[in-house]
């Protein structure tokens, strides 16, 4: 066998040629390789998704106007400068949107993590009985369609047919009204809660199964208490698997959409700019304003992307991690 | 026709399923939702440039429409005439149609023949998508009574051949009006006044609903009261959406509202549905085409319904308005447009056609001849043993007010619709959200660049 300074000494001879391998070409591909093997990524990059960003951040700076000011003039394109742009921020309804959007994700996000971190940790815990059992059940509304599950709750809220209101009136109390004003909000929170905790509770769990079992012997030879290990080594080792989950969550919430869309057809609460995203589907495919869509576009995507930095940079700094 | 737009709202479900991915995907996918048109349009027809067809080699013309069994009239067209081939798109209904054709146009791929909405043709013809007619099909034109035309012609162009009219009636559970002993109402007095006595009989059943998801219906119920939401005079636009006419029907809807007397269910929603075939809801206010989404809804209640007039502001008067008809129209860049032309004039004006029209697709032709045929044609079955239907049908159509529709109409009706659901939900006045449509219809279209008088 030779010794790795053989080798060495060999490669660092060039004149002496090695049997099987032809030197030049190798060199060659370490240059070209990387962008050989990039190019499918980047062709697909470019065409599918730099370029209708840039076409949406152009579409957003244009406008239509009539232009022979006729009765029913032919609109032409034209350029619009920041005006899509001043409409969007300085627009009641967007930012009536966008508050209700923020009180949803508050309400989603908090409780969604809950119970989410509750599951995990009790499905780590090594006394549950039926762990698989209760995963599978837990992860399940996850695998339902949105919309599926939309309808789905829509006709458990729905007076005419709901079981929980003719329970109620059974009993004969008054029944909850799920679709009013006040509570539509919580009932669509409900649905995305519904469906998103499975799929947050299996990546903690899967960190917390990470976690190697020789610190939790120290600790419990350290005397330390299930709940002790709990909020002082399991919550701490899966952070970074949290704030993963909790970004997931954030976007989810910034882009909510179908929810309330299905939800709408039962509820007069629910008007067709309820949250930024309908908002840029009715402004675009109802009323014909791409130009207008576009830019609350680029704004939501801005917050979007300004939401996952902060996040990632809060919580960096709160792990005692340097930038 | 605007009924079978119950499944809008599912359908608008994009793809944006629990979003598993990182910021900048999420980013880029908020933006490709409005930079992504719609990018799934059929091929255009327009295959070779020559204007004859023969039976070797037929003209193919793609017709984009939503119309009911349309698959069928077209099969009968077709055998008939084998040098012009038509070719049927469903690729959506009313106003999404509309969208999908502004679409189409930037792309470049329209097709030959698009149905339209007749508040939809403005749109149309001011994106310069849509041929003028008024020299392609002068047979078929001279088949329509003038006022039917002026839903379709401005200035001295006409942009669309008129396929269907909708005019209100009212549609009575007559066997439960006479169960709870209330007669069915000629005039709005009475018509209130039966809502009441129906309230007390039985608070669970409403004497109908009323429909703040269809600003079109109300639009429909205004024209009776004679309003004019826009009139076009000296070359600008005048908006009157918050006349006198208009603020008397949101008033009168508001006072029912505000008693509990009507329900509020979207019409076509689960739940109308349910209430329309198991006798909550006793009447409905729907134009010709809705005694066949009565008949799909609810078959069970066939024979027990019948098509009145609808209720007057004055005893004696025979007023009343349009919901929904549609025309057709022919794309400017179609290479085919005689062809298209033919095609649509014995669709809507050829005695064959106007037969499938009617016993086919169920509509009230907006033609003469159409007109003419439907009155001999047999009664829809869901209406029992009524028999003059289809006169009652013609003598509303002649009976209707109507208005010019702007070209912003989509944005004022989507205006509408939101005010009067937050009105509905929080318990107000329909007529306080009046000034705000108003104010924000004016603006829309002075911000557009169209012409509005002060």
């Amino acid at each position: 066998m030779r010794t790795v300074e053989s080798m060495a000494a060999e490669v660092g001879r060039p004149e002496a040629p090695v049997p099987g391998v032809r030197r030049t070409r190798r060199r060659l591909n370490a240059k070209t390789a990387p962008y050989v093997l990039l190019a499918p990524a980047l062709a697909l990059l470019t065409a599918f998704m730099l370029i209708p960003i840039g076409y949406s951040v152009w579409l957003s700076f244009r406008t239509v106007k009539v232009a022979d000011g006729s009765l029913l003039g032919r609109r032409t394109e034209q350029a619009a400068g920041l005006s899509n742009y001043t409409t969007v921020l300085t627009d009641r309804v967007f930012w009536e949107a966008m508050g209700r959007m923020v009180v949803y994700g508050v309400i989603v996000v908090v409780i969604m993590f809950g119970l989410a971190l509750t599951f995990a940790l009790l499905l780590d815990h090594p006394r549950t009985r039926a762990a698989g059992l209760w995963r599978t059940s837990i992860f399940i509304p996850y695998a339902v369609p949105g919309v599926i599950a939309s309808l789905m709750w829509g006709f458990i809220y729905l007076p005419a047919v709901s079981p929980i209101v003719s329970a109620f009136e059974a009993l004969g109390l008054a029944p909850p009204d799920f679709l009013g004003s006040g509570t539509v909000l919580f009932s669509t929170a409900n649905i995305a809660i519904w469906g998103g905790t499975g799929f947050n509770m299996i990546i903690l769990y899967t960190a917390l199964r990470a976690i190697p079992s020789e610190i939790y012997e120290a600790a419990r030879i350290d005397g330390c208490s299930d709940l002790r290990i709990a909020f002082s080594i399991k919550i701490p080792m899966i952070a970074p698997a949290m704030v993963m989950t909790m970004i997931f969550a954030l976007i989810a919430m910034i882009q909510v959409y179908n929810e309330p869309t299905a939800l709408s057809t039962l509820s007069h609460a629910i008007t067709s700019t309820w949250m930024p995203m309908m908002k840029i589907y009715s402004d675009a495919f109802v009323l014909n304003n791409t130009f207008l869509a576009a830019a609350e576009s680029v704004l939501l995507a801005l917050l979007t992307l300004g939401v996952s930095l902060g996040v990632m940079r809060a919580t960096r700094r709160f792990q005692g991690v340097e930038d | 026709m605007l009924f079978s737009r119950s499944t809008t709202s599912t359908s608008r479900t994009a793809s944006h399923r629990r979003t598993a991915q990182l910021g900048a995907l999420a980013a880029a996918s908020a933006l490709m939702l409005a930079a992504c048109g719609s990018g799934d349009s059929s091929d255009p027809s327009s295959s070779a440039d020559e204007e004859t067809g023969s039976a070797a080699d037929p003209i193919e013309l793609t017709y984009w429409t939503w119309m009911t069994n349309v698959e069928d009239i077209v099969a009968v067209w077709n055998s008939e005439h084998p040098d012009i081939q038509v070719t049927i798109d469903r690729l959506a209904e009313g106003d999404d149609l509309v969208t999908r054709t502004v679409t189409a146009a930037k792309a470049g791929n329209l097709p030959d023949i698009v149905q339209a909405e007749y508040q939809s043709l403005p749109i149309l013809v001011s994106n310069g998508i849509v041929a003028e007619l008024d020299d392609l099909a002068p047979d078929a034109l001279s088949q329509y009574s003038e006022g039917v035309l002026n839903q379709v012609s401005w200035g001295d162009t006409t942009y669309a051949i008129p396929g269907d009219v909708g005019p209100l009636m009212m549609y009575v559970r007559t066997d439960l009006f006479d169960t709870y002993g209330v007669p069915v109402p000629t005039t709005w007095d009475e018509f209130a006044q039966a809502a009441a006595a129906i309230h007390a009989a039985d608070p669970s059943v409403s004497i109908t609903s009323f429909d703040a998801t269809y600003p079109g219906w109300f639009a429909g119920l205004s024209q009776q009261a004679g309003a004019e939401w826009w009139t076009a005079q000296d070359n600008e636009w005048s908006v009157n959406i918050d006349d006198q006419a208009t603020e008397k029907v949101a008033d009168y809807w508001s006072g029912l509202l505000a008693d509990g007397l009507v329900s509020t269910s979207p019409t076509y929603s689960a739940e109308w549905n349910t209430a329309l075939a198991d006798g909550t809801i006793l009447s409905w206010i729907a134009p010709t085409w809705g005694a066949g989404v009565i008949e799909g809804i609810a078959p069970d209640t066939a024979g027990s319904w019948q098509a009145v007039p609808l209720p007057q502001w004055n005893a004696g008067e025979t007023y009343t308005g349009l919901w929904g008809g549609s025309s057709a129209a022919i794309a400017d860049t179609s290479t085919h447009k005689e062809a298209a032309a033919e095609f649509l004039t014995w669709l809507y004006t050829s005695d064959e056609g106007v037969q499938q029209l009617v016993d086919v697709a169920t509509l009230y032709p907006a033609s003469i001849p159409g007109q003419e045929y439907s009155a001999t044609s047999a009664t829809p079955a869901v209406l029992g043993d009524q028999t003059d239907f289809w006169q009652l049908s013609a003598e509303s159509a002649s009976n209707a007010r109507a208005f010019r529709w702007s070209p912003n109409v989509a944005f004022t009706f989507a205006t509408m619709q939101d005010a009067f659901s937050t009105a509905i939900e929080n318990g107000t006045s329909l007529t306080d959200t009046l000034a705000g449509v108003q104010t924000a219809s004016v603006d829309d279209l002075v911000n557009q660049g169209y012409p509005v008088a002060d």
